[in-house]
C-alpha cells in the first residue's frame, strides 16, 4: 500500500532530463492506440482520472531542491487535449499544469506523451493499456481482467511500482562510459516546431521468417538495416574513407527482463552497437553479425549493471552530491552538450510485441510508438508490433528523408510489403515546400561532424 | 491503393506524394483526393519563442529609457545644456545595440551583428573624443578599433566552419589574432608618434601567442593527446 508520499527523488536515468531540457525541446516519447470508432473526450477524461488515481506516481510536478530536482505529488489530472500534427515537439510544464504527461485524442486515436523523467517506454505502455482498458470499460461496460500489463483501476497503487529500481539493483563497480563519437547525420534543419513522422507498416510473419533465416532477433535485424543505410550515407558525404567515423546505433534495453521488479518508472539502459566503416565497407551480413554479437556481448545483465552502477556511483559522489543544484545543472548541461547523443548516429527503440487481453483486441485496431526528437540526433526510430503488424516510426528533424527512404527500400528489396504513412499532409504551410530533386542533391545534403 | 514507382512501398490514402522520395502519386484510374480521415490533424503546436524574445527586448529597451531620461533631465536642470549626459546616452545606445538588437531578429547572424557592434563601438569612441575635445581618435582610436573589428569579424566568419571540430581550432585562431592585434597596436602607436614603424615591444607578446597557437593546432591534430587531456579534465 502506497502511503501518500508528498515527494520522491528522481530515478537515476531521469536526472539528466531536467538539466538537458531546453525551452523548445523536452525529451518526450509517445504511445498511441487506435480504436474502432471515434474517441469520446468526456469518457476519455474520466478514464484518465481513474488511471491516474491508480498510478499516482505519474501525477508529479518537477521541483527544484537545493541539491537535486525532486518530484512532488500533484492533485487532479491534466486536461485531455486534441492531438496535433507535430507530436512530441515540446512540453512546457507550466502550460500543462505541472504535469509531465499528456493524453491526446484525434479521431479514433488515444495517445499519451510522456516526459522521460517520469518513465520509459515499458512504463508508459502499461499506462496506455490501462487507460484504454478503462476507456473501453466506461464506454462499453467491458469486463477486462488485469493481465497482459493492464492494471485494474479499482486496485490501490503499490509502492513497488514507484520504486527506483536502479538504486535497488546497482552493484558496487561501474564500467567506464567512454566511447568514440559516432558519425552524425546532418541535413537541413527544420524549425524547432516542425517534425516529420514517417510510419512504415509491415506484417510480422514475413519479417520474422527473414530474421529466422539469419538467426537474429527482429531488433537486431532492423538495427543492422539502419546501420547499413547510415553507412552508405556516410560514404556518400565523406569520400575519404580515412575520415569515416563509426556508425553506431543506440538500442535501449529494458532492464525489467533481468531483475524482479514491478517498477513503472524508468528502468532501461542502452547499448551502442555499430561498425567501423573506415576499415572498409561492410555488407549486410557482416553488419548483421556485428550487431548480433555486439548485442550478445553488451546487452547482458553484467555489462548493463556495470553501466547503471557507474551512473549510480557518480550520483553518489560526495563532491557532486553536495554541489548546489545550479552548479550541478550547469555541469550536467555541459556534459550533455559535449557527450549527449553524440555516441550514436541514431537510435532504434523496440518495445516488442504488445499483447492486450482478449476482451480488448476487437476494439483496438492499431498501436504505435513514436520517439520525440532527440537533442542532437536528427533521425530516430521507434518500433512496436501489435496484431501481427510491425509499425516502424521514424522521427526526423531534418528535411532530407534519405534514412527512411533507404531503410524501407531495403526492406522492399527483401521481398517485404511495406505500407507508408506520414504527417506530411498535415504540415501544409506555404513555406514548407519540399524539394523534388532532393534525391539528386543528396550527397551535399549531409556533412560529417 | 497506390505504390511509389521509385520505392516500391504502398502509400497510405493520406499520401499525395511518396513521403520517402517525394514522387507524386499518379494513378490514372483514381486521381488523388484528400481522404476524409487523415493520420494526423491539421492542428499545429506552435512555438512562441521569437515573439517572447522581441517582447523581452522591447521591455528592456523601454526600461533603459528611464535612466536615460533622468540623466538628460538632471543635466539640463543643472548645466543649462546637454553635456555629460551624452556619455550616458551613448553608453545606453551601445548597450541596446550590443545586447538587445539581436533579440529582435529571428535568426542569429553572427557576422552581421558583429559588424554592427563594432561600428557602434567606434561611433561611441568618436563621440567621447568629440565631447572631450580630444585629438586621440583619428591617430590612435580609429585605427586600433578598426584593426580589432577586422580581426573580430574574421574570427567570427571562421568560427561557424570551425564549430564542428570543437574548441581547439577556435582557440588557435584567437591566439593568432591576439598576437596580430598586439603588433598592429604597436605599429599604430609608433606611426602616430612619428617614429619609424617597426614592431618593438609587441614582439614579446606576438611570439608566445603564435607559439601557443601552433601548440594548440598540433594538439588538435594529435587526437590521442587531445583525448587524454579531455579525460584528465573531465568532471
Ligand atoms: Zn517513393
Amino acid at each position: 500500500m502506497l502511503k501518500n508520499k508528498a515527494w520522491m527523488k528522481l530515478d537515476n536515468a531521469a536526472k539528466i532530463y531536467p538539466a538537458a531540457k531546453r525551452r523548445n525541446w523536452t525529451a518526450l516519447f509517445r504511445l498511441s492506440a487506435e480504436l474502432d470508432e471515434p474517441v469520446d473526450p468526456l469518457i476519455l477524461e474520466q478514464a484518465q482520472r481513474n488511471t491516474v488515481a491508480r498510478f499516482p506516481f505519474y501525477a508529479q510536478r518537477l521541483r527544484r531542491g537545493l541539491f537535486w530536482f525532486y518530484l512532488e505529488q500533484l492533485e487532479g489530472t491534466p486536461p485531455v487535449q486534441k492531438d496535433v500534427a507535430n507530436p512530441c515537439v515540446r512540453m512546457r510544464l507550466k502550460e500543462n499544469g505541472g504535469f509531465m504527461f499528456r493524453v491526446r485524442y484525434y479521431d479514433r486515436r488515444i495517445a499519451v506523451e510522456f516526459f522521460h523523467v517520469l518513465t520509459d517506454g515499458a512504463g508508459g505502455l502499461i499506462f496506455l493499456k490501462t487507460l484504454v482498458a478503462e476507456y473501453l470499460r466506461l464506454k462499453h461496460g467491458l469486463q477486462i481482467p488485469p493481465c497482459e500489463g493492464v492494471a485494474d483501476c479499482a486496485d490501490s497503487p503499490s509502492a513497488e511500482e514507484a520504486e527506483d529500481a536502479y538504486a535497488r539493483f546497482a552493484r558496487r563497480i561501474g564500467a567506464s562510459r567512454k566511447e568514440e563519437p559516432a558519425f552524425f547525420i546532418r541535413g537541413t534543419d527544420e524549425n524547432d516546431e516542425l517534425v516529420h513522422i514517417t510510419t512504415g507498416m509491415l506484417s510480422v510473419e514475413p519479417l520474422k521468417i527473414l530474421c529466422h533465416q539469419k538467426n537474429v532477433s527482429l531488433t537486431e535485424y532492423l538495427t543492422a538495416v539502419l546501420i547499413l543505410v547510415i553507412q552508405s550515407i556516410q560514404a556518400r558525404c565523406i569520400p575519404n574513407q580515412r575520415h569515416h567515423k563509426p556508425v553506431k546505433i543506440c538500442v535501449p534495453v529494458n532492464l525489467r527482463q533481468f531483475y524482479p521488479t514491478r517498477t513503472m518508472r524508468n528502468f532501461a539502459s542502452y547499448v551502442n552497437v555499430g561498425i567501423e566503416p573506415k576499415y572498409g565497407e561492410y555488407d549486410f551480413d557482416e553488419i548483421l553479425t556485428a550487431v548480433h554479437h555486439g548485442m550478445g556481448a553488451e546487452a547482458t545483465e553484467k555489462k548493463l549493471n556495470a553501466k547503471i552502477s557507474a551512473n549510480i556511483n557518480s550520483e553518489r559522489n560526495r563532491l557532486l552530491r553536495f554541489a548546489p543544484l545550479f552548479l550541478k545543472n550547469a555541469a550536467l548541461k555541459l556534459t550533455f552538450h559535449l557527450v549527449g547523443d553524440r555516441l550514436s548516429s541514431s537510435s532504434i527503440s523496440n518495445l516488442g510485441v504488445v499483447r492486450l487481453p482478449e476482451e480488448m483486441t476487437p476494439y483496438v485496431k492499431r498501436m504505435d510508438f513514436v520517439l520525440g526528437p532527440l537533442s542532437k540526433t536528427r533521425v530516430v526510430c521507434a518500433v512496436l508490433s501489435y496484431n501481427g503488424c510491425v509499425n516502424i516510426n521514424f522521427t526526423r528533424k531534418i528535411r532530407e528523408s534519405a534514412v527512411e527512404r533507404e531503410f524501407f527500400r531495403f526492406l522492399v528489396r527483401q521481398g517485404l510489403h511495406v505500407k507508408v504513412e506520414s504527417n506530411r499532409l498535415s504540415l501544409t504551410r506555404p513555406a514548407r515546400s519540399f524539394s523534388v530533386k532532393e534525391e539528386a542533391s543528396c550527397p551535399t545534403a549531409f556533412t560529417a561532424e | 491503393m497506390s505504390y511509389c514507382v521509385h520505392c516500391g512501398v504502398e502509400l497510405a490514402a493520406s499520401e499525395k506524394e511518396c513521403p520517402l522520395c517525394q514522387t507524386e502519386v499518379v494513378n490514372p484510374r483514381s486521381p488523388w483526393e484528400k481522404p476524409v480521415r487523415t493520420p494526423y490533424p491539421q492542428r499545429f503546436e506552435a512555438m512562441t519563442a521569437q515573439i517572447d524574445r522581441s517582447f523581452f527586448a522591447t521591455i528592456v529597451g523601454v526600461l533603459l529609457l528611464i535612466p536615460l531620461l533622468i540623466t538628460v533631465f538632471c543635466d539640463l536642470a543643472t548645466g543649462g545644456g546637454l553635456s555629460w549626459s551624452l556619455y550616458v546616452a551613448g553608453g545606453l545606445a551601445l548597450c541596446f545595440v550590443w545586447f538587445l538588437l539581436p533579440l529582435f531578429f529571428k535568426k542569429y547572424r553572427p557576422t552581421a551583428f558583429s559588424l554592427v557592434n563594432c561600428t557602434a563601438a567606434i561611433l561611441y569612441l568618436a563621440l567621447i573624443n568629440h565631447l572631450m575635445g580630444g585629438s586621440w581618435f583619428l591617430p590612435y582610436g580609429l585605427p586600433i578599433s578598426l584593426t580589432a573589428s577586422v580581426l573580430i569579424v574574421v574570427q567570427i566568419v571562421l568560427i561557424p566552419r570551425k564549430k564542428q571540430t570543437g574548441l581547439l581550432p577556435v582557440l588557435a585562431w584567437s591566439l593568432l589574432c591576439i598576437g596580430l592585434f598586439v603588433v598592429a597596436v604597436n605599429l599604430i602607436v609608433e606611426g602616430a608618434a612619428g617614429r619609424p614603424t617597426v614592431p618593438g615591444w609587441s614582439v614579446y607578446a606576438f611570439v608566445p601567442c603564435v607559439l601557443l597557437s601552433i601548440v594548440v593546432s598540433v594538439l588538435e591534430r594529435r587526437k590521442d593527446l587531445k583525448e587524454r587531456i579531455r579525460r584528465r579534465l573531465f568532471f
